[in-house]
C-alpha cells in the first residue's frame, strides 16, 4: 500500500526548545492517523510542517510526493484543511463561504455542502462568526467534503465540541474517509470518541514518540494493572516492563506492554509486596494518560 | 480564482471604501461651499492674493484624509485575515503563496487607487468653477503627495497587519510612521513639486513589503 504521507526525521525548535527529534512517520493511502498529545507536545508544529507553514529545522515531509516546503498548487488542491477551532473566514455566511472556495477547486462538490448546511439551524444571511461552534464546525466540514481532497489534515477539531457535535462529526467523518478512500492525518488532546475514528495511532510527549502502531495493536498490548501495596517507596527501573505507574494512597496503576505473569514475577524480583493484583479494562484516553502520565 | 478573491477581499472593504469615499466626497463639496461663500461674501482679491502669493492651502482640511482612508481600509482588509491566525486559510488555497497575497493587495490597491482617483477628480473639477487651469495644476501638486502617502499607508497597513510578532509589529509601526511624516514636511502649496517622482518610487517600493511578513510567517515565525 503505498504512502500518502512520509515525514522523515523531523527536527525541529522554537529558540532553542526541542520540540522533537528525528520523528519520523507514515500515512498510508485510505488510513487515518491520529496524532495525540498534550498541549504543547508538537502537533500543530507538525500540522504545520505537513502543511508548508512552517519549516523543519531539518528533516523533510513528502507530501502526495511533493517537499511539504514547496507545495505545488496542484497537490494543495488535493490537502483539506481544517485549523484549530474550525477557524474560517467568519465574516462571511454559508452561502459566500461557499461561492469564494467554489472558484478554486474544479471538482467542487457543492450538493456536500449543502446537504451538510441543511442540517444546521441558521438563517441564509447569518454570518459565521455568530455561529455556534458545533455549527462553526459542521461549516468547515462541509467545505472539506466540497472540496473532496485526498489528504484531510485536521487540526485539533474535537476542540470547543460538546459530545454531540464531536460524535456527529467523527460518524460523519469515518463514513465518508473509508466510503471514498480517503486518507486522514488528525490530532487532538481531547481522546474521547477518537478510538471511533482512527486506525493508527501515535502518542506524543515532550520532544518525542512514546508509541506509535496500529491503533487494535495498541489498545490490545499496552495494558494497565491495579494492585494495592504496603512498600512507602516505589521506583521501577527503566529497562523493565514497567512503562508508567500513578500512585494514589495504597493504590497502585501500573501501565505495561507485558503480560500479567511477566508483570508479577517483575514485582516479585523487585520485592514489591502487592495484593489483590488485577488487569483493568482500558479506554483510549485511560491508555493515553497511562502512558503520558497525569502531569 | 481572481473572481473569487475579488468576492472576499470586496465583502471585507467595500462597504468602508465607499463610504470613505462619499466622507471625502463631503469634505470636498464643504471645501467648495467654503470657497464660493469667501469669494461671493469675503474679500475676493485678499483670497487670490492668499492663495497665489502665501501658498495658502484652502483644501488643507483634506489633508489627511487619503491617509485615514488607506489605513482603514489596510485595516479592514488584513486584520480579519490575521486574527485566529486565518491568513493560513489564504496561504492553502491552491494558489502561490506569494501570489494570492499580490492578489490581495492588488484588489486592495485597486479599490484604494479608485477612491482617490474620484477624490482627486472632485477636488480638481470642483475648482476649476472657481479657480483657473494653472491654480488647479498647483493644487494637484499639492494633493499627490497626501495621495501617495495614503497609498503608503495602505501597504504599511497590511505590513505591519500580516507580521506575526507583536514586538516587530511594533518596530514597523514606528519606522513606517517616520516614513509618512515625510509625506507631510511641508505646509506651502506645490512644495512637494521637484520630488514627486522619488516620493512614488518609495511608495511602489512599500507595496512589496508585505511579501516580507508572509516570507516571516512561513518560516515559523507566529
Amino acid at each position: 500500500m503505498d504512502n500518502i504521507v512520509e515525514c522523515r526525521n523531523l527536527t525541529h525548535y522554537y529558540g532553542k526548545k526541542l520540540v522533537y527529534e528525528n520523528l519520523s512517520f507514515n500515512i498510508r493511502r485510505g488510513s487515518i492517523l491520529g496524532l495525540l498529545g498534550k498541549n504543547g507536545a508538537g502537533k500543530t508544529t507538525t500540522i504545520n510542517i505537513i502543511n508548508g507553514f512552517l519549516t523543519p529545522r531539518s528533516g523533510e515531509c513528502i507530501i502526495l510526493g511533493e517537499n511539504s516546503r514547496s507545495l505545488s498548487p496542484a497537490v494543495k488542491a488535493k490537502i483539506g484543511f481544517l485549523i484549530e477551532g474550525h477557524i474560517q473566514y467568519s465574516f462571511m455566511n454559508i452561502y459566500q463561504i461557499e461561492k469564494f472556495y467554489s472558484g478554486f477547486y474544479p471538482n467542487w462538490k457543492r450538493d456536500a455542502y449543502f446537504d451538510l448546511m441543511s442540517k444546521l439551524k441558521v438563517t441564509p444571511k447569518q454570518k459565521i462568526s455568530t455561529m455556534s461552534c458545533g455549527q462553526r464546525s459542521q461549516v468547515a466540514l462541509g467545505l472539506i467534503l466540497a472540496q473532496d481532497p485526498e489528504l484531510l489534515v485536521l487540526d485539533d477539531f474535537t476542540l470547543g465540541l460538546d459530545p454531540g457535535y464531536r460524535r456527529l462529526f467523527i460518524d460523519y467523518l469515518r463514513e465518508y474517509a473509508k466510503s471514498e478512500n480517503k486518507t486522514i492525518f488528525t490530532t487532538s488532546h481531547i481522546i474521547q470518541d477518537m478510538e471511533r475514528l482512527i486506525d493508527d495511532v501515535m502518542v506524543m510527549d515532550y520532544n518525542r514518540v512514546l508509541a506509535y502502531m496500529p491503533l487494535e495493536q495498541f489498545m490490545s498490548s499496552f495494558r494497565q494493572y491495579n494492585f494495592d501495596t504496603t512498600a512507602t517507596d516505589l521506583k521501577f527501573g527503566k529497562d523493565g516492563p514497567v512503562v508508567n505507574h500513578e500512585r494514589v494512597k495504597n493504590t497502585v496503576e501500573l501501565y505495561s506492554y507485558a503480560k500479567e505473569e511477566e508483570v508479577r514475577s517483575y514485582l516479585d524480583a523487585q520485592g514489591i509486596p502487592y495484593q489483590n493484583f488485577r488487569p483493568m479494562q482500558m479506554s483510549l484516553e485511560d491508555a493515553f494518560i497511562g502512558l503520558t502520565g497525569k502531569y | 480564482m481572481l473572481r473569487s478573491i475579488f468576492y472576499k477581499e470586496w465583502i471585507k472593504i467595500g462597504r468602508i471604501a465607499i463610504l470613505l469615499t462619499a466622507v471625502g466626497l463631503l469634505l470636498i463639496a464643504g471645501i467648495y461651499l467654503t470657497v464660493r461663500h469667501d469669494l461671493l461674501l469675503k474679500d475676493a482679491e485678499l483670497y487670490w492674493y492668499d492663495i497665489v502669493y502665501q501658498k495658502m492651502i484652502y483644501f488643507n482640511i483634506f489633508k489627511f484624509m487619503p491617509l485615514v482612508a488607506g489605513l482603514l481600509i489596510g485595516l479592514a482588509q488584513f486584520v480579519p485575515e490575521t486574527v485566529e491566525k486565518r491568513i493560513k486559510l489564504s496561504l492553502h488555497l491552491p494558489i502561490n503563496e506569494e501570489e494570492v497575497v499580490l492578489k490581495m493587495l492588488g484588489i486592495g490597491t485597486t479599490v484604494v487607487l479608485t477612491s482617490f482617483l474620484l477624490l482627486f477628480g472632485a477636488i480638481y473639477m470642483w475648482g476649476l468653477v472657481y479657480f483657473p487651469v494653472e491654480l488647479m495644476q498647483k493644487t494637484a501638486v499639492t494633493v499627490l503627495p497626501w495621495l501617495f502617502s495614503g497609498l503608503a499607508t495602505y501597504f504599511l497597513a497590511s505590513f505591519v497587519v500580516l507580521e506575526p510578532i507583536w514586538k516587530y509589529r511594533i518596530l514597523y509601526i514606528l519606522t513606517g510612521g517616520a516614513f509618512i511624516t515625510l509625506f507631510y514636511k511641508s505646509n506651502a502649496a506645490g512644495a512637494y513639486q521637484p520630488i514627486l517622482l522619488p516620493l512614488l518610487l518609495c511608495v511602489i517600493m512599500a507595496s512589496i513589503s508585505s511579501l516580507f511578513s508572509i516570507y516571516r510567517f512561513r518560516k515559523g515565525e507566529m
